[in-house]
């Protein structure tokens, strides 16, 4: 299958942000803020229906869509905390209802379909160019903010008395999460891109005995499922993006299975 | 042992509060509280659930900003303040925050060493040494592989001193540091803080309802009751 060149594209699309999205993930799960990625995706569509209503660039109109609700979110959590979750439910419905009003205007619906369940096999090289960028940005921002993101994933309070600038922490860690999301709306899709960065850290934190283990393992799971999932849609002609979180479920059932035989030796 | 004597900050206040409000929304919970911690003190602010115990400890760490008055840490406006490696700090933790958290102690102590440390950065192979030697202070040097939700409270909490210890502070701040733990536990961890501060001089800030604790520990005592401090006892 890999004499194909779409094959190889979607191969190093797939692997890269099955290792990424998973590491994002970590922070996001820790400080409980999974639905923050369910909203993000929502936004990024209503930014693929407005690029393709538009006539630019699908991609880039989620990674603005998404940046925009990232900032708004941020902006409330800072304000008045305790509204936090209602400014993400509001930033998820806002993401639907312009994405189902503009879908009407989209001259090709299967256009805004394949950012719902992701298209990893029609990628262009310029979409597989951005994707390595913002991987490469994701890993940079996690290595250069990897004690602040720890500390503040254990206790935001604590972090913030050993010198943590924990708003400027915050800040620049949505706007990768932002950008994961936007990228990862094209390959896997829209409404899977939160799962993933969900399931393959449940995988790590079954098996891990450290955080530094519960990391390498969720990206580790990350990329078998992206993996896996992608030749299992090749050869049996399924969804990628939907198959790859199955592919990823599956592993977690395996990671409980696991713990449950180590503990019972 | 002593970390900070003799240094500049060893000869400053390390908590001063003046005349300090704080209000969540519209409702004032505090009315004009002073209070100072002297170097090598020790001060327990003692009180009934929502008197305002846990929100002075927390305006005295920057966590919250008055609505009137002002905060100094070692003669330094809040504002300004940068040196947070002299400020030890263990807030209250729900328990749901350590029940999945996938980190071994010596991971947590080494995290909390150096971060934001200003002027102190330390190599990988030293930090490791000095959280072992903390998580050895406190008596918790052969769990340093263990993970921290696998510890049980009293665990937990020593490991948590050592996170407030690691970087050498001059004041440590404890907000409910005994709660639910047993009576060995709440004994235990009262002569680790009654160590550490005979022998690095440490000025303690401890908020705390359980009257239990102060006697361990001596000092002076505040009582706080709606917002006002109520009485001072020596």
């Amino acid at each position: 299958m890999l004499e194909y060149a779409f094959m190889q594209r979607g191969l190093l699309a797939g692997l890269l942000l099955g290792a990424v999205i998973p590491l994002v993930g970590m922070t996001v799960v820790q400080r409980r803020l999974s639905m923050i990625g369910d909203a993000l995706s929502h936004a990024s569509l209503a930014g693929v229906a407005t690029g393709l209503v538009g006539g630019v660039s699908p991609v880039a109109g989620a990674i603005v869509a998404c940046l925009v609700g990232a900032l708004c979110i941020e902006g409330v959590r800072r304000r008045v905390r305790e509204q936090s979750e209602l400014a993400v439910a509001i930033i998820l419905a806002a993401g639907v209802g312009i994405a189902g009003v503009l879908s009407g205007f989209v001259p090709n619906a299967s256009g805004l379909n394949s950012y719902l369940f992701g298209s990893i096999l029609t990628m262009s090289n310029v979409e597989v160019t951005t994707i390595i960028a913002v991987c490469a940005v994701a890993v940079v921002a996690c290595y250069a903010l990897r004690r602040s993101l720890f500390l503040m994933s254990f206790d935001e309070r604590q972090a913030r008395t050993v010198g943590v600038p924990v708003g400027a922490v915050n800040l620049a860690f949505m706007v990768v999460v932002a950008l994961i999301v936007a990228v990862a709306s094209r390959t896997v899709g829209s409404l899977i891109v939160s799962s993933m960065m969900a399931v393959p850290v449940a995988c790590g934190l079954e098996l891990a005995r450290s955080w530094r283990q519960a990391c390498l393992l969720s990206s580790i799971a990350g990329v078998l499922a992206s993996a896996l999932g992608l030749v299992a849609s090749y050869y049996l002609g399924l969804r990628p993006g939907g198959t790859i979180v199955l592919v990823a479920i599956a592993l977690l059932l395996v990671a409980f299975a696991v713990r449950r035989l180590v503990r019972g030796a | 042992m002593a970390a900070g004597q003799g240094s500049p900050a060893a000869v400053a206040t390390p908590i001063e509060l003046r005349d300090v409000r704080f209000s969540y929304g519209r409702e004032e919970v505090l009315h004009g509280i002073d209070l100072t911690v002297g170097p090598g003190e020790i001060c327990s602010i003692v009180g009934d659930n929502g008197a305002g115990k846990s929100t002075i400890a927390r305006l005295a760490v920057g966590e919250i900003v008055p609505a009137a008055g002002t905060v100094r840490l070692f003669g330094e406006n809040l504002a300004h303040f940068g040196r947070w490696n002299l400020v030890g700090y263990v807030p209250q933790l729900p328990p749901e925050t350590v029940s999945r958290f996938p980190a071994t102690a010596l991971e947590l102590v080494s995290a909390f060493q150096g971060a934001g440390a200003r002027g102190r950065r330390f190599s990988r192979t030293e930090r490791r040494k000095r959280s072992l030697d903390t998580l050895g202070q406190v008596g918790m040097d052969s769990y340093a592989a263990r993970m921290v939700r696998e510890l049980s409270g009293g665990q937990l909490q020593r490991v948590r001193l050592a996170c407030a210890l690691v970087n050498g502070p001059e004041l440590l701040v404890l907000d409910e540091p005994t709660n639910g733990l047993d009576r060995e536990s709440r004994e235990a961890l009262c002569s680790l803080v009654a160590t550490a501060h005979a022998e690095r001089g440490l000025a303690v800030l401890l908020v705390t309802h359980d009257h239990r604790v102060l006697g361990s520990l001596g000092g002076s005592i505040l009582l706080v009751e709606d917002g006002r401090i109520a009485r001072r006892e020596a």
